[in-house]
């Protein structure tokens, strides 16, 4: 495998943990859909990796992928800030962890 | 042998993205967001991936990041102030705003990496031009080449730079995300009068 691919793919796997760790461990709700997002971006990276090894010339195909997944994340993250701005506008806080139990039957 | 210049990119974007999930402020970490994106961007037009990158630094970088400027606004204004009140000598409040000062280092980096980006862009377009198309006078016969190079040929079975289209959107997005921030110092200072 080239150097730059298994640079690549290795950058590809820290950026997803760095995205997880902020998603376990953070409790502000904007927060967390920051580090949703850094988790899509280190997928589609690792995607077009991929897409370099199968052809390192031009890989449509993982391109297309990603695009699509890129377009799908931005429309999750667009619903998830409009629902914080309802939960604080319901609670007054957009603290997870604080009004848990609220979201419960 | 590593690309150096995708080492910086992708050690930006992973330093950059752990900022964004660790700092404090909100703001600050939206800044800190919007670098990590840019970052990524510029590696996707780097290796290859020309629409992505434009898309990324579109539709991330962009759009989002004012979506997520504009959605901490709402949930917390107090957290986003960013002007500073000082008394004078006769005791009146006086509302100074400090904005550059107030995000030193998300700020600077930003404006640092736009002016150098647009600098370089512009040091290097007459002999990447030369070199590429073989163009040395700029004249109506050779309108189609110049025209590519500016623009990119659309097809992708000829991968080109999108080199305006780079430039227009990172300006537009410079400019988009210093507006939604002075709006919030506006209304800001709306609130603390």
């Amino acid at each position: 495998m080239d150097a730059n691919v298994a640079f690549w793919l290795a950058c590809s796997i820290i950026l997803f943990m760095v995205g997880l760790y902020g998603l376990v461990s953070r409790k502000d709700a904007l927060r967390m859909i920051i580090a949703i997002e850094i988790l899509v971006t280190a997928v589609n990276s690792a995607f077009i990796t991929f897409g370099y090894i199968a052809n390192p010339e031009y890989d449509p195909i993982s391109q297309t992928y990603s695009l699509i997944s890129l377009a799908v994340a931005s429309g999750v993250i667009g619903l998830a800030l409009a629902l914080i701005t309802l939960k604080y506008k319901e609670t007054g806080t957009v603290d997870v962890s604080s009004t848990i139990k609220r979201l419960r039957w | 042998m590593i690309d150096l210049i995708i080492m910086v990119l992708f050690t930006t974007a992973i330093i950059t993205g752990f900022l964004a999930v660790e700092v404090q402020k909100r703001i600050n970490s939206i800044i800190w967001m919007i670098v990590s994106n840019v970052a990524i961007g510029l590696l996707f037009i780097y290796i290859g991936a020309q629409y992505l990158g434009v898309f990324q630094l579109l539709i991330y970088a962009g759009v989002l990041a004012v979506l997520f400027i504009a959605t901490a606004n709402f949930i917390e204004p107090g957290d986003i102030k960013l002007t500073e009140q000082k008394h004078d000598v006769e005791g009146e409040k006086v509302i100074e705003v400090h904005f550059i000062r107030k995000r030193t280092t998300g700020t600077i980096l930003f404006i640092l990496l736009s002016l150098a980006s647009i600098y370089s862009f512009f040091k290097n377009i007459p002999i990447t031009l030369v070199k590429e198309t073989g163009i040395t006078d700029i004249s109506v016969a050779n309108k189609r080449s110049i025209l590519v190079f500016w623009y990119g040929s659309g097809c992708p079975c000829q991968p080109v730079d999108f080199r305006l289209a780079t430039l227009v959107v990172s300006l537009v997005l410079f400019v988009a995300v210093f507006a939604s921030m002075y709006i919030q110092q506006y209304r800001a200072n709306r609130e603390v009068e």
